[in-house]
């Protein structure tokens, strides 16, 4: 290049910077970008949500549930006192027959799927069909995974609806098709026996829509020939066709992203999922088609996912999200009031609780005293009497929820009809609260029994998770004193270890998501399911039976207080404390949270919730 | 070669399988899907159907071997495009598509945390060695063994209370430094600089002030244009610093490629600064034209490259290609900058919209939920994602690169071809970049492959904190929720990548080393 060349190159370069600096005119030639312009909330959660029918054995989990309860309408959900409430924007219900029971379900005409389709009696029917057990056509064990698919399929052409539900509701008791009213809209189902809890059957039912399966199950994309062709498979038990309604609705409805099939998200609810990223958050819009009486404040609601409670507490306070609930622990607490956020704490449906062995010839089994079952009655009181339940309650309960108080029942809880009577006089308070009364009692009552050496009790308990070690700790304290000889057995692997007679005393929790009277059912009934003491008594036996056929209220609480006293009376189990709740939040951007007592927890209300 | 490549791939391959089979055995045994339905309250009839069930569809009451093998066959499968890796449980996902997600997730937190490491890394090394034993080069050795001992996830936690938290707020306020601030980080950086360039107390002293003055007088520019608030508007100013910079870097390119003496070079990544100047506004209307994605980025980003080789071949001279390779290197610098500087101007709708709420720096999550506008905002988003995370993997990993370099330049520094080339008269400049930073930077072909494995592995704690859904996090989960498929599968793969990044570290070291043979 020469020299005049460079020059011009130059210039030219120059000359065109000028230029576009002076077409520039100052600012403004990026174009600047829009927000969305609706009103939207973000709150977090503790577990990655992965499936939108929470009623499947896989899909049963609290995250999955709380999402569904976004997304579906039902005829009734529990508010923050425990109380059932009905929702007659969505349908009614009533019982026409006591014998037999005979309940009438009718939906309303707000009651609408989110594409415009109004939810139908083949919901209903589907509802029924799939959670009631009464339409598999093969057996649990019989079911094998296909190794390619992974799918978890019946042997071919059989049907099996994995549902978490099944032979634990009313369902299962009702082997007379439900009657369909002729306009579609109504359900009289008919109880072969009376059962407690039928009004809780509908429960969190209705989470898939019938001519949504239909259409991705059998291929019939007409709503209404959808859901015609779903009340004649279960009413006809077309083994082909139940057989595909199974396979769709045990696994169609898991995902973690947002599906390409939109179909999938249809909902009655007054919001629908819009978005979902695995692992990181779903959200839900509000659903333009919906009628009833919870229409959502906000436009738009995220829910992100923190497994880590030292995680959500740090995005709460960067203004990431406005409410968070995840592990209440004494640190998390700490942490929230040192990064000066809002609690409120309260305690939730799971409790913990004490039970003896009484079958393994242990310290508890009147088999050790030859029989003497009043001696090993004795042993069992002085232990319970010894276990130091205020101390628990003082050093690791009342740091996260100040106002906790010792739950007196094992057959109910604070709030749920009959709590205030039964605990009165079920015997609850003779056994104290521990401490050093407690302890005396327990050295009384082992001199009474005539145990001149120390009983040796292991004890089991998840020795993995730091709180409950810190609770054996005070317990081995607390009932060494008391005269027994404390052996710990605790195990990261308790769980596989349940009713396998190696220990004598063990600690975990039970969980309710209902106020079902039937409930606490399979811990105390003998050879039930959840009951691993080997305990057994005729008299708690024949009440629970006669429970289950009960309908009315006032005679279930007379039974349930039967039951309850009887178990205090044999003293093999007590309840420690309720897990301690807290939702964590910034009261500066979220409005109306009103956490409840049962699942779903901080979800509860989700309509009053407003963004700041 | 080949029958090296022959050997290291079987032998490897015996490792991978007796590995998957150690491990299965062991996950077999921690992991334990039916503990949830054990413990629960459900009716016994109930119960023990759905055990049953789960058992059934697990095999759980077949032997661990049996499965293994089981597993093995739809693993085998992968060789030859039939991936089978089993199913989540739970979820019924297939696992080779849980994996799929999370990898690329994984990869890009990796890669980016390992480039920035080595980089940062080398250069740091490097300039410690040519310091040996000065007061720069005590506090770099204490400060690489300090961060080097951290534990990654109170690392993690730091971040997050500083960078995201503080941050935030410091932005939120207006992003006005103090005046203590001020002073505070111009002292540091002067002192630190002073002792990188080294010399005598006076030399050490007079470029400190120097620095010190220029971090201040930047700061306070900071504070001045609100720059923290909105970085830049497309204004004259701003094209004004872009000018500045890029002069900048083109005298720091020069000065390293081919020392400032080179005058042809010199013009030449000069020019490349003016044309990339020349071009700033031209550029904004091309992005408001066409919509931005990353392969046009990264194709004007190679462009720009061929135009500094044009520019470094016009003004020639006798090694042009030297001038070539300055301008060519400057070019993708100043491309860089006019790059950043278009972000730059997304960042106050970007933090100030609706999404993200006046409080850009995210602690958690690898997105933004919902974000919508440009590729703009999302590029924007994905910086303000990987930050924090990046940042503490690349703070505990860089150390080690550091110690590396430090010792090969040390070893090369004394070498006897590096005393003939200064006995020869090269300039120091020569003698350092020719000679001895290639045959420094060595060793870390071999170092570099292994430890994208242990960042892998720090990948999982720092997933974790930061809340991104990878690799490590799939692994975890899989344990806590007793998904034996899916736990198996990252096993798998980091099995699978064990013996092939030494091979490749192997392979690598031979290639760029003429010494060493692979044959055997």
């Amino acid at each position: 290049m020469n020299n005049s060349r460079r020059r011009r190159v130059s210039v030219a370069a120059v000359g065109l910077t000028v230029a576009a600096t002076a077409l520039a005119a100052c600012n403004g030639v990026t174009k600047s970008e829009e927000g969305s312009g609706s009103s939207e909330l973000t709150v977090g959660w503790n577990q990655p949500f992965y499936s939108l029918n929470d009623q499947t054995g896989t899909g049963n989990n609290v995250t999955n549930a709380n999402i569904a309860y976004l997304t579906n309408s039902q005829f009734n959900y529990f508010d923050a006192d425990n109380k059932l409430q009905k929702d007659t924007s969505f349908g009614t219900y009533e019982k026409t027959s006591d014998s037999p029971l005979t309940v009438k379900y009718t939906l309303a005409d707000t009651a609408k799927w989110s594409d415009g389709v109004p939810v139908s009696a083949a919901d209903l029917i589907l509802g029924y069909g799939a959670n009631s057990g009464n339409f598999n056509t093969v057996k649990a064990d019989d079911v094998k995974t296909d190794e390619n698919t992974g799918a978890t399929t019946a042997p071919k052409g059989e049907a099996y609806f994995n549902a978490a539900g099944a032979g634990a509701n009313g369902f299962q008791y009702i082997s007379k098709f439900p009657e369909v009213s002729a306009d579609g809209k109504s359900v009289t189902l008919t109880y072969d026996k009376p059962f407690a809890d039928w009004e809780l059957d509908f429960f969190n039912v209705l989470r898939t829509p019938a001519h949504v399966l239909a259409a991705e199950a059998l291929g019939t994309t007409d709503a209404d020939a959808g859901n015609a062709a779903v009340i004649k498979a279960f009413q006809t038990k077309d083994k082909a066709a139940l057989a595909k309604l199974a396979n769709f609705w045990n696994s169609g409805y898991d995902f973690a992203d947002t599906p390409k099939d939109k179909q999938l998200l249809v909902g009655s609810g007054p919001y629908v999922v819009s978005a979902a990223k695995k692992g990181q958050y779903v959200t839900v819009k509000k659903n333009p088609k919906y009628e009833g009486d919870h229409k959502g404040k906000v436009d738009q609601i995220t829910v992100k996912f923190f497994t880590d409670a030292t995680q959500g507490l740090a995005a709460l306070k960067n203004g990431e999200m406005s409410a968070y609930e995840g592990q209440a622990t004494v640190d998390s607490v700490k942490d929230a009031q040192g990064k000066g956020l809002d609690m409120i704490r309260r305690p939730e449906s799971t409790y913990e609780h004490i039970d003896l062995t009484v079958n393994n010839g242990g310290p508890f089994d009147p088999k050790s005293y030859g029989g003497d079952e009043q001696k090993a009655k004795l042993v069992r009181q002085a232990f319970l009497m010894a276990y130091p339940r205020q101390e628990i309650m003082d050093k690791i309960i009342k740091p996260i929820v100040p106002d906790s108080e010792l739950r007196q029942s094992l057959v109910t809880f604070a709030g749920a009809p009959g709590y205030d009577e039964i605990s009165k006089t079920n015997g609850a308070a003779s056994y104290g609260a521990g401490g050093e009364e407690g302890i005396a009692k327990a050295k009384a009552l082992l001199k009474q029994a005539g145990v001149t050496k120390a009983p040796v009790v292991r004890e089991m308990y998840d020795k993995t998770n730091p709180r409950r070690a810190a609770e054996y700790a005070l317990a081995a304290a607390a009932e060494t004193k008391a005269g027994f000889k404390m052996v710990d057995t605790g195990d990261g692997d308790w769980s596989a270890k349940l009713g396998n007679k190696s220990y004598d005393a063990i600690f975990f929790g039970w969980n309710s998501t209902t106020t079902s009277v039937l409930g606490s059912m399979a811990n105390y009934v003998g050879g039930a399911g959840s009951n691993f003491q080997g305990y057994k008594n005729p008299t708690v036996d024949k009440a629970y039976n006669q429970l289950q056929f009960t309908t009315d209220q006032a005679e279930q609480i007379k039974l349930l207080k039967t039951i309850d006293t009887a178990i205090y009376g044999d003293a093999v189990t007590l309840p420690i404390f309720e897990f301690p709740g807290v939702v964590f939040y910034d009261s500066k951007t979220i409005g109306g949270l009103d956490p409840a007592y049962l699942s779903p927890n901080m979800f509860y209300g989700f309509w009053n919730w407003t963004a700041k | 070669m080949i029958t090296f490549l022959a050997r290291r791939l079987t032998t490897s391959a015996i490792v991978v399988l007796i590995s998957s089979f150690l491990m299965y055995f062991l996950v077999a045994i921690a992991v334990d899907p039916l503990s949830v339905l054990r413990s629960s309250t459900m009716p016994s009839a109930a119960k023990q159907q759905q055990i049953a069930h789960l058992t059934a569809q697990l095999h759980l009451d077949e032997p661990v071997i049996v499965r293994y093998f089981d597993w093995l066959k739809g693993a085998a499968g992968c060789t030859y495009g039939m991936c089978d890796l089993g199913t989540n449980w739970r979820t019924h996902e297939a696992v080779t598509s849980m994996l799929s997600g999370a990898v690329v997730t994984t990869l890009q937190l990796v890669l980016v945390a390992t480039v920035l490491a080595v980089v940062i890394g080398a250069a740091i090394g490097i300039v410690s060695a040519l310091r040996q034993y000065s007061g720069f080069d005590y506090s770099i050795t204490f400060m690489s063994f300090l961060m080097y001992s951290l534990p990654v996830f109170w690392v993690a936690v730091m971040m997050k209370s500083f960078l995201a938290i503080d941050f935030n707020d410091f932005i939120q306020n207006g992003g006005q430094f103090s005046a203590v601030w001020i002073i505070g980080v111009a002292l540091v950086t002067g002192l630190a600089v002073g002792a990188a360039c080294g010399g005598g107390r006076g030399r050490i002293l007079r470029i400190g002030a120097i620095t010190a003055l220029a971090v201040g007088a930047l700061m306070v520019y900071a504070n001045l244009t609100e720059f923290f608030v909105t970085p830049s508007s497309g204004g004259p100013l701003d094209l004004l610093r872009v000018l500045v910079f890029s002069v900048a870097i083109a005298f720091g390119i020069t000065a390293l490629s081919t020392g400032l003496r080179n005058r042809k070079a010199l013009y030449s990544a000069l020019t490349v600064a003016g044309i990339g100047a020349a071009l700033y506004y031209p550029m904004l209307y091309f992005w408001n034209a066409v919509p931005a994605s990353w392969p046009i980025v990264l194709l004007l980003g190679v462009v720009a490259m061929l135009v500094g080789i044009g520019v470094g071949f016009a003004w020639g001279g006798t090694e042009r290609s030297r001038s070539a390779r300055t301008a060519a290197i400057t070019a993708f610098f100043v491309a860089g900058m006019l790059f950043l500087d278009r972000l730059a101007q997304t960042w106050y709708d970007y933090a100030h919209s609706s999404w993200v709420h006046g409080r850009p720096i995210a602690t958690s999550g690898d997105s933004t939920p919902n974000l919508g506008g440009s590729y703009w905002m999302h590029t924007t988003d994905l910086l303000t994602h990987i930050l924090l995370p990046s940042i503490t993997l690349v703070l505990v990993s860089m150390a080690s690169y550091t110690r590396y370099v430090r010792a090969s330049t040390l070893e090369v520094l004394n070498q006897d071809y590096i005393r003939t080339a200064r006995a020869k008269g090269l300039t120091e400049r020569t003698v350092i970049m020719r000679h001895a930073f290639r045959n420094a930077l060595l060793p870390l072909a071999s170092v570099v492959p292994v430890d994208i494995l242990f960042v892998l592995g720090g990948a999982l704690i720092t997933e974790t904190v930061f809340g991104w859904s990878g690799m490590g996090n799939l692994f975890v989960t899989a344990l806590h929720e007793n998904v034996l498929d899916a736990a198996m599968g990252y096993l798998l793969i980091v099995a699978v990548l064990a013996p092939l990044a030494n091979i490749v570290a192997d392979l690598l070291y031979a290639v760029l080393d003429p010494r060493i043979r692979v044959d055997a």
